[in-house]
């Protein structure tokens, strides 16, 4: 079985564990030889801080991706990417202007995964961010959003987008909704017995309402298929 | 876009006058002006006229027990645009601070939630940041909101059917399966 490698940001692995979904990542590791990575500042991010601040109400959250790091199944990445982000940050911020200012609505957080993309050469994204996967997908849809909620009209400085999309013509980004429906045609959910397609249905509602970017149309359209 | 005495003339006003409705549309106009050119005082406001509409809005606080407390924010917004007008942003720190102690000692006197008014106005406020379009760790990193806590709170709301996206579910499914199973699905 060839190894498949797939760069995780944490809005995945959030809406995953709050949906009480994060065991179907030992599903693909164990049954597609899937292997999981996360950049340090995912680390910090779902696991590190909660549990540092104490903050109670994701503890178990960051707990349970914690486990999945120690059992090998996510492997975190320590890679001094400060400059790489840095840069695209730069351009990333560059890229949309509103009355003649840039719109600064990129963060270090998603621009260190691209980083990371890139120095690893990783062609697969696990994203349930929206700005960051429609930047990267549809940089012309975000601009007419963005023109929508600003009330105003708003100018793409094509050549930074050239920059910043470069060398991410071969990425695919897919969400968490994705994997559980793949999960589910594989077998994922076979112990539910005559209720696995329901489940299945139900589990892609509750990552949606965990927080994963999707639009209730393409929930419809899963139910349809999964019927 | 709103400067930063504008905005806090439009929060004073709207309080003054103790209508919500006109407290929404000040929120309404600061989140716009916070959203297209960020800066952290306006942004303060945006949370802070959110909260604002929030007392006005409960008739629990609008009793003659709470007149003195209004009073006190009355005084305090009067404080934030003189502060503002003469670009004393010290002062203007200080008496947001003093705002927000007063909406705590409101809020104290009638507590019923865990999350706090002005919990509440960051989240949201985050929220509409991020359906605006700005990145998820980017609204959080704003507001000094979990990602998780905006991702619970965004996941129920109909923010990810206002963008009009092109990409078929078919298509997103075959790059999955190739990414997660390997061969073409």
């Amino acid at each position: 079985m060839k190894e498949k490698h797939v760069l995780a940001d944490a809005s995945s692995l959030i809406s995953l564990t709050s949906s009480c979904l994060l065991d179907s990542l030992k599903f693909f590791h164990d049954k597609f030889g899937v292997r999981f990575f996360i950049p340090q500042s995912v680390e910090y991010e779902s696991v590190t801080r909660p549990l540092s601040l104490n903050v109670k109400i994701h503890r178990f959250s960051a707990l349970r991706i914690q486990k999945m790091i120690n059992d090998g199944i996510i492997h975190v990445v320590e890679e001094n990417l400060e400059k790489e982000t840095r840069e695209l940050m730069k351009t990333g911020n560059s890229v949309f202007y509103a009355r003649g200012k840039p719109l600064n609505i990129f963060h270090k957080g998603e621009m260190e995964m691209i980083a990371l993309a890139h120095k690893l050469d990783m062609g697969s994204l696990l994203m349930d961010e929206r700005t960051t996967r429609i930047l990267i997908e549809e940089p012309d849809a975000l601009r007419t959003h963005l023109q929508h909620e600003f009330k105003t009209n708003i100018l793409i400085n094509r050549k930074n987008l050239s920059k910043f999309l470069s060398g991410l013509d071969h990425m695919d980004v897919v969400r968490s909704t994705e994997l559980i429906y793949l999960a589910y045609k594989n077998g994922f959910f076979g112990n539910y017995g005559e209720i696995e397609p329901e489940s299945a249905a139900a589990a892609l509602y509750k990552l949606k309402y965990s927080g994963c970017a999707i639009s209730f149309k393409e929930l419809e359209e899963y139910e349809k298929l999964i019927q | 876009m709103l400067d930063l005495p504008t905005a806090s003339r439009l929060i004073r006003d709207a309080y003054k006058s103790r209508k919500q409705r006109r407290m929404r549309k000040a929120n309404d106009k600061i989140m716009i002006s916070s959203a297209s050119g960020f800066s952290k005082p306006i942004y303060q406001l945006a949370v802070y006229s959110y909260v604002l509409s929030k007392i006005l809005s409960k008739p629990r606080f609008m009793g003659r027990k709470y007149a003195d407390k209004h009073k006190e924010i009355d005084t305090i917004l009067n404080g934030m645009v003189s502060a503002s007008e003469a670009g004393d942003n010290k002062t203007f720190k200080a008496r947001l601070k003093d705002l927000d102690f007063s909406i705590h000692n409101v809020e104290q006197s009638d507590s019923r939630f865990i999350l706090s008014m002005i919990d509440k106005g960051k989240l949201k406020t985050a929220a509409i940041l991020y359906a605006q379009g700005f990145s998820l760790s980017a609204a959080a990193e704003m507001t000094g909101i979990e990602q998780q806590e905006l991702m619970d709170y965004a996941g129920k709301t109909r923010m990810f059917d206002r963008l009009d996206e092109r990409t078929s579910l078919s298509k997103r499914i075959k790059k999955a399966h190739k990414m997660l199973i390997g061969d073409a699905a």
